[in-house]
């Protein structure tokens, strides 16, 4: 169309000021607003702060400390099982101190109290007179005592110096030093002795060498430190913050790497129920007709499938891989999302903006991802924090059953479940793992809320 | 009404047939299916010919069925040395023990302290209700109730067990026993309020802001009235269909409550078949057909039970805009 530049006439006169002052404040975007009203929520923002504390402690927990004996020898880990928690600084309080009640016969924790190794096993409870006198009238009728100890000096003595059947064994006319004596070469004796391993020597045994007669076969039968030997420390050197399991294994370690392999699969499994719940979805709200109405009968029928089925009938073909256990979630757990992604794509794909959008030619695809999907995003992403600690919740409770039983890994909800089989002795063992799980799940669902309440302001209140 | 629930039913019969043959399949491609004959060679060959295991997949799903109605076997149990159903469905009465005692005071408690925490919108009872609800509905149940087991028992010892009491303690000393229950239903309850309190408070506080609660109130009835007679009414319709289904999942037990509990019910046989070597397939089969029948049998009443409780809904009365 050619208009004729010279009929176009000018309406209002240069003098007149039309422009705007500019705003004098910042200019607040959507994200901005979003943080802001979700820093006025306290609960939420110091959810969010012990979320980040959590994941500081997923990623480097596992590795601070420096104890694989678990892993390079079970065998000899298992002498360090049930180690009471002992936390540095804490202990001088009264609380993780590492301290634990035993019952033990009387002659036991007579010889331990008298024993310049036993020195300090005992923290209290066994009676002064018993120490000099195991015979003291007063306490002729026991044969039992309970009695406070330092968990780490104890089960050094009764692994390296003195076994705890030792007086029984006597009786039965065994060899009762036959658990903590070890036989050593020549070369291992000196070896041993420079690294101030060894407690005492027992017996030297001489022996002839056929090779060489002259220089006779020694071999030295001692009691090793085992602590000094395997961990390198002493029992008041050393330290498990958590305690130690029943085969000997760091449960802050194992805390922390059970957390780590759940917060990853939770976030494999949302975003992989994201991708193709929403692509699904998107593409059948967008589309609908035939392609709805016959997706919404598979929808049905996938639906109506339990979880529970699912995740047995894969785990007993398939075996407990972590990919089998990802894939389970998977399996059903993309439905949310295409319900969320169907429904907004239901509702926006009529407005305005998208008929703008086609009239100036864009195609489907562009309309969908470029125009609805942006759109939809704030609502879309906001629920997926509330997936997490779904999963987690899940995860838990099915590891927790046995029914998640990771070949090579660990996780929290097994731990749980250890810790109840032995709450009665080690009650450390449930505690720990379980406040794990409820601070997560409080923060997270906190936090989950706090940022869909900062999303999305006109659903505040509505659960 | 009628062919709306005939037309659900038709549905649910045909999803249900998919989802069955479906796990029939799975669970018949297994490799470690049948192992080695067991029991006694005629019997064995006997039990083999009924159920036809040499017979293509989809035959013995047929047979399968055939069986159900007509000798109502539900295939044999290798473990428990039984045939699945009699064993699984004598084990049902254990589990509704245990849940409907819970399930029946957490309804009326849990509707109670949400409408509580409504009325008192941001005061003090509401906050105090609202942080309760929010820990409890985060931490996992099992946490709080191997936490309250250990407090409870192992280191406060004010009840009698951790555990309830089994079959053979009950004739031995039925009071204690009894008192063996009192915990376990406690908690279960404690446990299940806080989800139905959350919705109801949301529910009722959507309510108490709506036209027709300032209608009543300028007809003089005072705000006590108002929310009873009113408001009331119209928050727990949402939430009786879900009662209603939770009254079917009552008969499917828990699989965690009963082992916390140690209960010997349906959830236990699940567990036991699924960690038996080889797995007990005949077992898990009736287990995920049972539970599969059920989920969908609760999802239809409590859809017909929408248009008993609230008429403006009329279901199945055309196409509902979504």
């Amino acid at each position: 169309m050619n208009i004729d530049k010279s009929k176009l006439v000018l309406l209002h006169s240069k003098n007149i000021q039309l422009a705007d002052k500019p705003l004098k404040t910042k200019e607040i975007g959507y994200y901005k607003d979003s943080w802001n009203r979700f820093k006025k929520n306290k609960g939420a923002l110091s959810a969010f702060y012990i979320i980040l504390g959590i994941l500081f402690l997923v990623v480097v927990g596992p590795s601070m400390k420096s104890y694989d004996l678990s892993r390079s020898r079970p065998d000899e880990a298992f002498r360090f099982g049930y180690l009471e928690p002992k936390i540095p600084i804490l202990e001088n309080f009264g609380i993780f101190d590492g301290t634990r009640s035993v019952t033990a016969g009387k002659r036991f924790l007579h010889a331990i109290a008298n024993s310049p190794f036993g020195e300090g096993v005992i923290v209290s409870g066994f009676p002064e007179e018993l120490v000099d006198d195991i015979n003291h009238p007063n306490w002729i009728n026991v044969s039992e005592l309970t009695v406070k100890v330092d968990s780490y000096r104890y089960t050094n003595y009764i692994q390296s110096y003195m076994p705890g059947t030792y007086f029984s064994d006597i009786d039965q006319g065994k060899d009762p030093l036959a658990a903590v004596t070890q036989t050593l070469t020549r070369d291992q004796f000196e070896q041993y002795l420079s690294q101030n391993y060894i407690i005492d020597i027992i017996e030297i045994i001489e022996s002839n060498n056929p090779n060489n007669p002259d220089e006779a076969f020694i071999q030295y039968k001692v009691r090793v430190d085992r602590f000094r030997m395997f961990l390198g420390t002493s029992p008041d050197d050393t330290y498990f913050w958590f305690g130690t399991t029943r085969v000997g294994q760091d449960l802050f370690t194992e805390l922390w790497s059970g957390a780590r392999i759940s917060l990853i699969m939770a976030l494999l499994v949302v975003v992989i129920n994201a991708v193709i719940g929403l692509t699904i979805g998107s593409i059948v709200g967008y589309y609908g007709g035939i392609l709805d109405l016959l997706f919404d009968r598979f929808v049905e029928i996938v639906a109506s499938i339990p979880f529970l089925s699912v995740l047995t009938l894969l785990t007993l073909r398939f075996g407990n891989e972590l990919w089998v256990i990802i894939f389970a979630f998977t399996a059903t757990g993309w439905l949310g999302s295409y319900g969320t992604g169907r429904l907004q794509f239901y509702r926006f794909k009529n407005r305005e903006y998208v008929l703008a959008a086609r009239t100036l030619g864009a195609s489907d695809l562009r309309i969908m991802f470029k125009h609805i999907l942006p759109n939809t995003l704030g609502l879309i992403v906001t629920s997926y924090a509330l997936a997490i600690p779904a999963f987690v919740f899940t995860e838990a409770s099915f590891s927790f059953l046995g029914i998640i039983n990771y070949q090579n890994a660990i996780s929290v909800g097994l731990l749980i479940d250890q810790g109840q089989q032995e709450m009665q002795t080690y009650p450390y063992l449930l505690l720990f793992p379980a406040l794990y799980i409820a601070i997560l799940m409080t923060s997270f669902n906190l936090f989950g809320n706090g940022l869909r309440d900062a999303f999305n302001p006109s659903l505040r209140g509505v659960e | 009404m009628a062919p709306y629930l005939l037309k659900r039913l038709g549905l649910m019969m045909i999803t249900f047939v998919i989802t069955v043959f479906l796990f029939f399949t799975f669970i018949k491609l297994m490799p470690d299916q049948y192992l080695d004959p067991f029991g006694d060679p005629a019997w064995y060959e006997a039990l083999k010919a009924k159920e036809g295991w040499d017979l293509p997949i989809p035959v013995q799903f047929w047979i399968w069925i055939r069986n159900i109605f007509t000798e109502g076997s539900f295939g044999f149990s290798r473990n428990k040395a039984t045939d699945v159903g009699f064993y699984y469905f004598s084990k049902i009465p254990a589990s509704i023990q245990i849940n409907v005692i819970p399930y029946f005071l957490s309804i009326p408690i849990g509707i109670g302290v949400g409408v509580l925490a409504a009325l008192y919108k941001n005061k003090w009872i509401d906050n105090i209700i609202s942080v309760g609800i929010m820990v409890f509905i985060s931490i996992p149940y099992f946490v709080i109730i191997v936490l309250a087991q250990y407090f409870l028992y192992f280191e406060l010892n004010i009840v009698p067990s951790h555990v309830v009491a089994t079959a053979s303690q009950f004739s031995e000393d039925f009071w204690w026993s009894l008192s063996t229950y009192i915990m376990p239903i406690v908690l279960l309850t404690i446990v299940a309020v806080p989800g139905l309190a959350r919705s109801v408070r949301a529910e009722l506080t959507e309510q108490l802001t709506q036209d027709y609660m300032l209608l009543a109130r300028s007809k003089g009835l005072t705000q006590r009235q108002a929310t009873f007679r009113h408001a009331l009414k119209n928050a727990i319709v949402p939430f009786l269909p879900g009662i209603f289904i939770g009254i079917i999942g009552i008969i499917n037990g828990g699989l965690i409550t009963e082992r916390l509990f140690r209960v010997d019910g349906t959830g236990r046989i699940y567990l036991d078949a699924f960690n038996a070597v080889p797995p007990d397939y005949a077992m898990l089969m009736l287990i995920n057909a049972f539970g599969q029948f059920v989920g969908l049998l609760a999802s239809i009443v409590g859809d017909v039970s929408y248009t008993i409780f609230d008429p403006r809904i009329r279901v199945g009365s055309g196409k509902i805009a979504s």
